[in-house]
């Protein structure tokens, strides 16, 4: 029994689950390269020391090569074009992306996937703020492709909290504790934080801001009410800026969150979530991170990223069915080299591999395809 | 519409009140017989489910929110990843840790302790420097010192009664235990109004008026 048991967390895709995937992914791998990005694969397999400043709730998958090596399954896609990065002395600046699967482990037996297919792009070198606009305009298009402008772009910004509690001179647990309740919007326990902030000009701002989250106007509404701390001020108009861009599309759904939770550690800017009603999870995610090269022992370089999981997308877009039903060809053996012809020059024909035209029928009918039968001096005769 | 996970039993006992002093009429909620999806005011669809599986139908999206024991959320902290909105204040108990009179806390041993919060245990005793031994126990968490199961249980109490019944001492209080409002952070972007809406009105019931700046 235990040798076709799958693992816990992973599974299989089949047929429809599988095509969705397929196509979404056909259509924005198509729209990157017609867009002149370079395309990139890294391997499955690295070293477990890339991910060391990776974080998440699970420790990856590890696999040994026979030289003992600790090597784990990629939890994460954009740590692995860094390592090339700083690898190769590829000219920059450089779009690129990828479609890869990474394996990142769900709690145990909470119905959570192990193994998740991203497809995403790494605009690398690029320290203009147009880099995050495309990235929204990626963004919009495929809302409009794919979710009927249901999707919701949240953009927050990295540094924004760790800038703020650094302008009050609290203790470093303090400032850690405040930044965990506000990414967590756990109000009770920040509440109960605040008082040991004590009195200070920043209080009605520390008040509000856990609520700091909503649409442009709900936001500017609020912060008239209060002074924003000086230091997250240029900050705050770069999301603000951000945000009106993606806010120029009439039909695009945009939110600000002013203590939006970082993905990553090495996010240092901007950073973008997408999600729509239908989904639990987030269908997009990135932003700017401009250390991660330098981490690595190459050259800084500025550096924005979006990573789209596809099996969300794939999960809640609408699928046309085809347009062309398939068509099964039978002939006898003989006059095979007849209908071969014909089967190239139409894409949706294929073989009916069946040795009689009985079989042939029940073979089509059990596909949804139509069959054709090859019939000498009367040509293909659907039956 | 709101879709709310609610634990039920004592968690949603005390929370009818609550709701019905915010002017919702909990009727069908009182009387659901065995009815487990009970929607009232046309705006709140309760869902009503064990605290363990609370944090699992918000994870995967299937309730917007959920009203949970803070206990619950404590050994499930790792793997909760739902926002947290309010302390309710009702259903108030206490983590702590226990054993019998005699026993004594600075012997050499590896201690064995039972509890039905490993998670909390484990924090626990980490926090402290002591390596344990932790023996998860489903109920009747009193009976491990008393058979020699175990030498201490961390578990939570309300009055104290079944400890000092069962001639258990408290060694250490551990953090207060109240029933909170928690939500999926997906829900939250996208029906914030509705949501905080709710807060508001429960804050406002509950006096936690300071909470309408937060």
């Amino acid at each position: 029994m235990d040798q076709i048991k799958l693992p816990t967390g992973l599974r299989d895709e089949f047929g429809e689950v599988a095509e969705r995937k397929d196509i979404v992914s056909a259509w924005i791998l198509e729209l990157f390269r017609n867009q002149g990005y370079t395309r990139i694969n890294t391997p499955i397999v690295e070293q477990r020391d890339l991910f060391n400043d990776f974080t998440s709730a699970n420790p990856p998958y590890r696999v040994f090569d026979p030289a003992g090596d600790d090597l784990v399954l990629r939890p994460d896609l954009t740590l692995p074009i860094a390592r090339f990065l700083s690898n190769t002395n590829l000219s920059l600046p450089r779009k690129l992306y990828y479609l890869g699967t990474k394996f990142e482990i769900s709690p145990e037996l909470s119905g959570g996937q192990n193994q998740q297919t991203q497809l995403g792009i790494e605009l690398i070198g690029y320290s203009t703020i147009k880099a995050e606009m495309e990235e929204v305009i990626i963004m919009h298009q495929l809302n409009k492709h794919f979710l009927q402008n249901k999707l919701t772009i949240e953009i927050g910004h990295a540094k924004l909290v760790d800038q703020i509690l650094d302008s009050l001179h609290i203790s470093p647990q303090l400032h850690e504790q405040l930044a965990e309740a506000l990414y967590h919007k756990n109000f009770p326990a920040y509440k109960a934080l605040l008082e040991k902030v004590g009195a200070c000009d920043e209080l009605p701002f520390l008040k509000k801001w856990p609520r700091l989250f909503g649409t442009i106007a709900e936001i500017n509404q609020i912060l008239k009410s209060v002074q924003v701390p000086k230091s997250a001020q240029p900050l705050i108009k770069e999301l603000i800026t951000i945000s009106s861009f993606a806010s120029s599309f009439t039909d695009q759904q945009v939110i600000i969150d002013l203590s939006s939770a970082v993905p990553q550690k090495y996010y240092t800017g901007i950073i973008f979530k997408g999600y729509t009603a239908r989904s639990s999870t987030y269908v997009i995610s990135g932003g700017r991170y401009d250390k991660l090269l330098a981490n690595l022992n190459a050259k800084t370089e500025p550096a924005v990223g979006l990573g789209i999981n596809i099996d969300a997308l794939a999960a809640i877009t609408d699928v046309e069915p085809l347009t062309q039903r398939p068509v099964f060809v039978y002939a006898k053996l003989a006059e095979m080299s007849e209908i071969a012809p014909i089967i190239e020059a139409n894409s949706n024909y294929s073989l009916a591999l069946a040795d009689s035209q009985s079989e042939a029928k029940a073979q089509a009918d059990a596909a949804g395809a139509t069959l054709k039968v090859w019939k000498p001096g009367e040509g293909l005769i659907e039956c | 519409m709101l879709k709310i996970a609610l634990t039920k039993g004592r968690v949603e006992e005390k929370l009818i009140p609550l709701l019905e002093a915010c002017g919702i009429d909990c009727t069908p909620l009182v009387n659901k017989e065995r009815k487990l999806i009970i929607t009232l005011a046309d705006q709140y669809q309760f869902i009503l489910v064990k605290g363990d599986d609370v944090c699992t139908y918000l994870r995967t999206g299937t309730a917007d929110l959920g009203v949970v024991g803070s206990d619950v959320l404590a050994e499930q902290s790792n793997l909760s990843q739902v926002d947290e909105l309010l302390d309710l204040g009702t259903g108030r108990c206490q983590f702590i840790v226990a054993a019998k009179r005699d026993f004594d806390w600075n012997q050499s041993h590896r201690k064995v302790i039972g509890t039905k919060y490993p998670e909390v245990a484990r924090r626990y005793f980490d926090g402290k420097g002591e390596d344990v031994e932790i023996i998860k126990i489903a109920g009747s968490v009193e009976l491990a010192p008393l058979t020699g199961l175990a030498d201490a249980i961390v578990d939570l109490t309300e009055t104290g009664t079944t400890l000092r019944v069962n001639h258990l001492v408290v060694h250490d209080w551990l953090d207060v235990i109240t029933s909170r409002l928690v939500a999926n952070p997906v829900a939250l972007k996208q029906k914030r109004n509705e949501i905080f809406k709710l807060v508001d009105k429960l804050s406002a019931v509950i006096g936690a008026n300071e909470y309408e700046n937060i």
